[in-house]
């Protein structure tokens, strides 16, 4: 019986550590000035390829741990089962093989309802957002930085791409103005005219054709395209839209934002074009 | 055994309650069947609309645009001119399946076409979600606002709709939307600051955290009353 007593209090334990484990380390990000890649000494097994950061570390080992979780479970509702049948019968066995089943089904629903609930909250509630403060380290680039959610008394003003200034500072969203400076002059380059590659982006915010028309802008590609490239509060909306529209998904380091930006996607500087993200972050980090 | 099913009941609930009240993002889904012995695409019978909006998950616009994967059909979406704005690729899947895309609100209309013949196969109307015009005149009763309609409702220069007008004076200018706090309309873009919009936010944020704090001690609770139960009843 004091066996019995120790094994629900370890699984209470185990329950509560997973769902304040969720919820704390998921659900509360941590900001700091740079970020820390370091070299794995061993793997998480099935997560080989999850990435060098600290992040993706947590990330596999909690995976891991649901993975674990529902093998366990797997297993031990079919030993009961296998107990239950074999019971011939007899009633304190086939109590035993029960509790065994009902214990398995209880243990994974504890196990996955934190990152269930988190989930379905909001998907944002279960991407860690952890950035370690890299020793040794001086002056920032700006990786790592956090930006504003709303427009704030950081400026970039620095002449570069003065008459998109006006259009930044009023955006219609209320990005962040630097943040938004900082990806259509270093980001884009303050270049509005139509692309040369192909893909028919365009405007200062050399937005693609889908994504104009996502904002909302009607006509064929070359219209939306003049009419972004004549109208630069509407060019600079857009953008602004577009970071807006990221900001749930891709996160709120200034590097996270130009990715997103660029690729859709938040941890892809390494794919974007002529390191994008860090030029953006060398002009995010001039801004004051 | 009451108690159980007390347990999983409340467990679904709270589950059911929060997938309800944080239900988010815009997607066009196409119901869409694939016959594989007879090859041919069909939009799905048993749903009751070949393309519904879905709030639910955010598909990337980043990533749709620049998605240049190949197919056996394209689907094209249109504006309310005719002009082809969106124009992708893909394979279909045996049986019943979505194709999922983000939402457009220029869209009127959108077609399937088989890759290899060229040849139009299905067609559909999206009428019922079109909320921006692009009329050059921002129209709030025909569901255009900022955030649905950059080109009206945006632009350096907006004219807005005598109805929109009223709607603007009544609210001082500026429209807000009373769940979210995001504007809206605004009389004047130039002139506004939104930082009223970052207190609401975060406010909204801190209820979602509170309220996944007071959940999970609920379903802890629940759980470790379960348990203690079966220990003194053995």
């Amino acid at each position: 019986m004091k066996n019995r007593v120790l094994g629900f209090k370890i699984i209470i334990f185990l329950a509560i550590v997973f769902f304040a484990g969720a919820i704390f380390e998921f659900s509360f990000p941590v900001y700091a000035q740079n970020t820390y890649d370091y070299i794995q000494l061993e793997s998480i097994p099935g997560f080989e390829d999850s990435g060098s950061d600290l992040k993706s570390y947590i990330e596999s080992v909690y995976k891991f741990g649901i993975w674990t979780v529902g093998i366990a479970a797997v297993l031990m509702i079919t030993i009961g089962g296998f107990m239950y049948l074999t019971s011939a019968g007899n009633t304190s066995k086939m109590d035993v093989a029960k509790k065994v089943v009902t214990d398995a089904i209880i243990g994974l629903v504890v196990a996955l309802g934190a990152y269930l609930i988190l989930y379905v909250i909001n998907p944002d509630l279960i991407k860690i957002n952890i950035s370690m403060e890299q020793l040794g380290t001086s002056s920032g680039t700006g990786v790592g930085t956090t930006v504003p959610s709303a427009t704030s008394s950081k400026t970039c003003s620095d002449g570069k791409c003065s008459q998109i200034d006006s259009a930044v500072a009023n955006n219609a969203y209320g990005v962040d103005a630097a943040t938004l400076k900082s990806i259509l002059v270093a980001g884009e380059g303050c270049n509005k005219s139509l692309s040369t590659d192909g893909y028919g982006s365009c405007g200062y915010s050399q937005a693609l054709p889908k994504i104009r028309a996502w904002c909302g802008i009607t006509g064929s590609n070359s219209e939306t395209c003049s009419k972004v490239q004549n109208d630069v509060q509407l060019d600079v909306n857009c953008a602004a839209k577009l970071i807006k529209s990221n900001a749930g998904r891709c996160g709120t380091e200034i590097n996270q934002v130009a990715s997103c930006y660029n690729s859709g996607k938040p941890n892809n500087c390494s794919n974007t074009t002529s390191n994008y993200c860090g030029r953006v972050n060398s002009y995010y980090a001039t801004c004051n | 055994m009451t108690r159980k099913i007390i347990f999983t009941s409340t467990f679904f609930l709270i589950f059911f309650i929060l997938y309800c009240f944080n239900a988010k993002g815009d997607v066009f889904s196409v119901h869409l069947f694939y016959d594989s012995n007879k090859k041919a695409l069909f939009f799905d019978n048993e749903s009751e609309e070949n393309v519904s909006l879905d709030k639910e998950e955010d598909i990337s616009i980043v990533e749709y645009a620049i998605d240049n994967s190949t197919g056996a059909y394209i689907i094209k979406l249109y504006d309310i001119s005719g002009n082809v704005f969106s124009q992708n690729e893909f394979n279909p899947k045996v049986g019943k399946f979505d194709y999922k895309m983000p939402y457009f609100s220029v869209a009127e209309k959108m077609e399937i076409f088989e890759k290899s013949t060229n040849k139009k196969i299905l067609e559909t109307n999206l009428s019922n979600y079109l909320t921006c015009n692009g009329n050059g005149t921002c129209e709030f009763e025909k569901g255009e606002n900022i955030d649905s309609c950059i080109g009206d409702c945006a632009s350096s220069n907006v004219k807005f709709s005598q109805e929109t007008k009223k709607i603007l004076d009544k609210n001082n200018g500026i429209l807000k939307d009373e769940k979210t706090g995001a504007t809206l309309l605004k009389g004047n873009i130039a002139k506004e600051q939104v930082t009223n919009e970052n207190v609401q936010s975060s406010s909204g944020k801190m209820w979602s955290i509170i309220l996944i704090v007071v959940m999970s001690l609920i379903v802890i609770s629940v759980v470790y009353f379960i348990i203690r139960k079966k220990i003194i009843k053995k």
